[in-house]
C-alpha cells in the first residue's frame, strides 16, 4: 500500500521487519526483494508519490514535483548543479533509462584495488539478468534514433570510435522526449512502475511525504527510526512517524544517505563518512546547425560513444579519456537556463531553437570530493581541478571534434565568458581558455555516490561487504554511497544489482 | 539582513531570489514600487521590485516574444522562493540585494532597479560576466531562474517554434496550489 503524508494524522507508530529510507533504485529494489521473501517491509520516502497522471510534461511543474531541491541545488561553491530525485521512485522517475551493466574491468578494479568481496561479475550477473528482464532492457530500433543521435553516430563512426547502442529500460516508448519530466505513458521502466509496483503488490507499506530524521540507539543497535510527516504543499511538518524495525536500511541516494548518516553524529566513529565523493560532473556543448535538429523529441541517448570510457595514461601522464560521450537532450526552459548570457543574443539563440543540438559527457571522477554538514546544512565539495580538470578539458575537445563532424556551424560552451567557436582548429585554444573556477561553467552532477563506501573496517570505509555500517548491529546502506568509485557508466543497474546483494544480507540477518 | 561575503558565497548557481517575510502587501516601500497586480509572498516589496526590474529588461515584448512581466515571471520567481528551503530562500534574498546595490562598483550610476531599461540590461550583462565571484553567481542565479520560468510558460513557445507538451492539460504542483492560496489570502487581507 502506498500511503500519502496527508493520510497520516498526529503521531503514528508502526512495527515491521525492515524499514527502508528512500525509494529510488537502491531502496525500491531492496524493498521488493525482501517483500518477495515474505518480509514485512516499510519504505519511507520524503518526496511525494506521483503517477503518470501527474506527469504533465511541463518543465516548471515537474521540477517542483520530482526534482530534489526543485532542480536548483548546487555544490557549496556553485561548481556543479546537483540533480537528484525527491519522490517515490527517486531519480529513476526523471532519468534517461540508459541501462548499463557495471563493466567487468570496473568490478575487477573494485576487487583488486579496494578489496571488495561478494560483488564481482559472477555474483552480480544473475541479478543483472533478472533486472534486465524485469525492466525490459533492450537496444532501441532505428525509429528511436533522433536527428542528434543519428549525427553523433555518423561522426563517431567516421572517426572509427567505439560507439554502441545504449541499452534502454523502456516498454512501448511514445518518443515524446519528456523522460526528464517523468513518463506520462508508463513506458519508461522507472522504479515507480517496476520495483515499487511489485513491492506494493507484495504487501510492502510505502509512505510518501515522510522524512527520516533520527535514529534511536540502544547500544550498537538501532531501536527505532523517527520521521517527520511533511505537508506536500507548504513543506511544513504535519505529524510524526516512529518505526520500530529489526533492520534499518538507508537508501537515500548518493546525496541523501551521507547527509542522513552525518546528522546522526556518526562521523567521529566513521571517519570515511562523507569522504570519497563522486558525481560524474557533466560538461556539455551546444551546437548551432543550419538545419532542424529538434533535440527535444524521441529518446535522449540511443547511441553512446564508449571510446573514451576509461582514461588513458602514458606512464603518469594523462593522455585522454575518462568519460562517456552522448547526444544531449534538453527541453526549452532548461536549455534557456543553461545557454550563456541574456538579452537579445540569448533571445536570438532561442528563436533558433529547432536548429540547436549538442552533446554531453559524464566524467568518471578521478579526484574525490566530500559532503559535510555546516550548521545542519549540507555542503558538497566537488573538485574541478587536478586530473578532473584535465578530463573535463579532454571531454570538451572530443565534443568539439564530434560536433563539427556532425555539421555544426557554431559551438557554444555555455561558460561565463560565453566561449564560442566556428572552426575545428579553434577548439584547442578555446578549451584551454575555459576558466574552471567555481560557477564559471554549467555542469550537472547526476550520479552521486561514494560517501559511505564499502570496505573491511572503519579504518578504510563505512560499511562492510554485507552493506552493514561498521560497529552497528542492524544499520545498512543500499545505494551508490557504498561504491568505492564511480562505475564509469550510468549507475542505475549497478545500484540495483548491489541492492540484490544487500537484500540477501538483510534477509539473512532477520 | 546584511549581505556578508559568506552568505553570498553560500547560494546556489541556479538558485536565486529573495525573501522579505513580514513585509506585508505594501506596494510602495522605501521608494520601491511593485506592480498593481503583484502579490509578493516570499519577497519584500523592495525585492519584488528588483526582480520585476530584472525581468522587465531581460524580456521586453518584441515580435512574437511576449513580455516577461505579462507572463508573470517575477511572480513565479516569488513562488519559487516561497517554496524553497529556508537557507536557499535567504541566500537568494542576499543575491537580490547584492545585484540591486552593486552597479556603482561597475560604473553605473544608481541602483539596478532605478536604471533606465537599456542601461539596466547592459549592467545585468556586465554583472553576469563579473570577475568577482559572488556578483557573477548572483546574476547567474537570477538569469537562470528568470529564463527557466519565461520559457516554461506556454505563451513563449510560438516565438521559439516549440510545439509543446503532448499532454494537453497542465497539472500544477502541490506547492503551486499552496502558493496560490497564500496569494489569495494576501489579496484579501
Ligand atoms: C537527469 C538524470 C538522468 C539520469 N539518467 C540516468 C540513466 O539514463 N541511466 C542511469 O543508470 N542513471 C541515470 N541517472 C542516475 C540515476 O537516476 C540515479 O543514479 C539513481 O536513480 C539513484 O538511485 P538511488 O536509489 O541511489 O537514489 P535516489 O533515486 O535519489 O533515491 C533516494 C530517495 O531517497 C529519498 N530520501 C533522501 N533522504 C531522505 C530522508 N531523510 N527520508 C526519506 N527519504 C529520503 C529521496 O527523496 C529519493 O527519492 C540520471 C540522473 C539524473 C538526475
Amino acid at each position: 500500500m502506498i500511503t500519502h503524508g496527508r493520510e497520516l494524522t498526529g503521531d503514528t507508530r508502526i512495527d515491521c521487519d525492515v524499514v527502508v529510507v528512500g525509494s529510488g533504485c537502491g531502496g525500491a529494489t531492496l524493498a521488493m526483494r525482501l517483500a518477495e521473501e515474505g518480509r514485512d517491509v516499510v519504505v519511507l520516502e520524503q518526496g511525494g508519490h506521483y503517477t503518470s497522471r501527474d506527469f504533465d510534461q511541463r518543465e516548471a511543474n515537474m521540477l517542483a514535483k520530482i526534482d530534489g531541491g526543485r532542480g536548483l541545488d548546487t555544490s557549496e561553491d556553485g561548481s556543479v548543479s546537483l540533480t537528484y530525485g525527491n519522490n517515490v521512485g527517486g531519480a529513476s522517475v526523471h532519468y534517461w533509462a540508459d541501462s548499463y551493466r557495471t563493466p567487468p574491468d570496473r568490478l575487477a578494479r573494485w576487487a583488486e584495488e579496494f578489496g571488495i568481496e561478494g560483488h564481482d561479475l559472477a555474483a552480480l550477473s544473475p541479478h543483472f539478468d533478472r533486472i534486465e528482464r524485469d525492466l525490459n532492457v533492450h537496444e532501441a530500433d532505428d525509429s528511436y534514433v533522433n536527428e542528434m543521435n543519428r549525427r553523433v553516430l555518423g561522426a563517431a563512426r567516421a572517426f572509427g570510435w567505439d560507439v554502441k547502442k545504449v541499452p534502454q529500460a523502456r516498454r512501448g516508448c511514445a518518443r515524446s522526449g519528456h523522460c526528464m519530466q517523468g513518463c506520462a505513458y508508463d513506458a519508461k521502466q522507472s522504479q515507480l512502475v517496476t520495483h515499487i509496483a511489485r513491492a506494493d503488490a507484495l504487501g510492502a507499506r510505502i509512505h510518501s511525504d515522510v522524512r527520516a530524521e533520527r535514529l534511536v540507539w540502544e547500544g550498537s543497535r538501532v531501536a527505532a527510526l523517527e520521521a517527520t510527516v511533511v505537508d506536500r504543499g507548504t513543506q511544513q511538518p504535519r505529524g510524526t512517524l516512529t518505526v520500530r524495525a529489526k533492520q534499518v536500511v538507508v537508501a537515500a541516494g548518493g546525496y541523501g544517505t551521507p547527509t542522513f548518516l552525518l546528522k546522526q553524529g556518526l562521523k567521529e566513529r566513521l571517519p570515511h563518512l562523507g569522504e570519497h565523493f563522486f558525481c560524474n560532473p557533466c560538461p556539455m556543448i551546444h551546437a548551432v546547425y543550419d538545419e532542424p535538429i529538434v533535440q527535444w523529441r524521441n529518446i535522449p541517448a540511443a547511441w553512446g560513444v564508449e571510446e573514451f570510457r576509461l582514461a588513458r595514461f602514458d606512464g603518469d601522464r594523462y593522455v585522454e579519456g575518462g568519460y562517456l560521450l552522448m547526444p544531449n537532450q534538453l527541453q526549452p526552459a532548461m536549455l534557456a537556463a543553461v545557454l550563456p548570457g541574456a538579452g537579445p543574443a540569448h533571445r536570438a539563440l532561442m528563436a533558433n531553437l529547432a536548429n540547436l543540438g549538442g552533446t554531453i559527457a559524464w566524467i568518471d571522477d578521478a579526484e574525490e570530493g566530500s559532503i559535510r554538514l555546516e550548521g545542519g546544512v549540507r555542503k558538497i565539495h566537488v573538485p574541478l581541478d587536478g586530473l578532473n580538470g584535465q578530463i573535463l578539458r579532454d571531454a570538451w575537445i572530443k565534443q568539439c571534434r564530434v560536433l563539427f563532424e556532425t555539421g555544426a556551424k557554431e559551438l557554444i560552451f555555455g561558460d561565463a565568458a560565453d566561449t564560442r567557436i566556428t572552426r575545428p582548429d579553434e577548439a584547442e585554444a578555446a578549451v584551454a581558455s575555459i576558466d574552471l573556477r567555481p560557477s564559471r561553467n554549467v555542469l550537472a552532477a547526476p550520479h552521486p555516490g561514494g560517501c559511505a563506501r564499502m570496505g573491511r573496517d572503519a579504518s578504510d570505509s563505512v560499511v562492510g561487504f554485507d552493506h552493514r555500517v561498521h560497529g552497528t548491529d542492524n544499520l545498512y546502506v543500499a545505494d551508490p554511497s557504498v561504491f568505492p568509485t564511480a562505475p564509469s557508466v550510468d549507475p542505475s543497474l549497478t545500484i540495483m544489482a548491489f541492492s540484490y546483494v544487500a537484500a540477501a544480507a538483510v534477509d539473512a540477518a532477520l | 539582513m546584511s549581505v556578508t561575503r559568506r552568505r553570498v558565497l553560500a547560494f546556489g548557481v541556479a538558485g536565486a531570489a529573495l525573501l522579505g517575510v513580514g513585509s506585508g502587501l505594501s506596494w510602495i516601500a522605501l521608494g520601491y514600487r511593485v506592480g498593481p497586480d503583484d502579490v509578493p509572498v516570499a519577497l519584500s516589496a523592495k525585492e519584488m521590485a528588483v526582480v520585476r526590474a530584472i525581468v522587465e529588461c531581460l524580456f521586453p515584448a518584441e515580435g512574437a516574444f511576449p513580455s516577461g512581466l505579462d507572463l508573470g515571471v517575477h511572480q513565479r520567481i516569488d513562488e519559487e522562493i516561497w517554496s524553497s528551503p529556508a537557507h536557499v530562500r535567504s541566500d537568494l534574498k542576499a543575491a537580490i540585494q547584492l545585484l540591486e546595490h552593486v552597479p556603482p562598483v561597475y560604473g553605473y550610476f544608481g541602483r539596478l532597479s532605478s536604471l533606465p531599461v537599456e542601461a539596466r540590461l547592459a549592467c545585468f550583462l556586465d554583472l553576469l560576466e563579473a570577475g568577482l565571484d559572488p556578483v557573477a553567481r548572483a546574476a547567474q542565479a537570477l538569469k537562470q531562474l528568470s529564463h527557466l520560468f519565461y520559457y516554461a510558460a506556454d505563451a513563449s513557445w510560438a516565438a521559439i517554434g516549440y510545439d509543446g507538451p503532448w499532454v494537453k492539460t497542465p497539472s500544477p504542483s502541490a506547492t503551486s496550489n499552496a502558493y496560490a492560496e497564500a496569494v489569495r489570502t494576501r489579496r484579501q487581507g
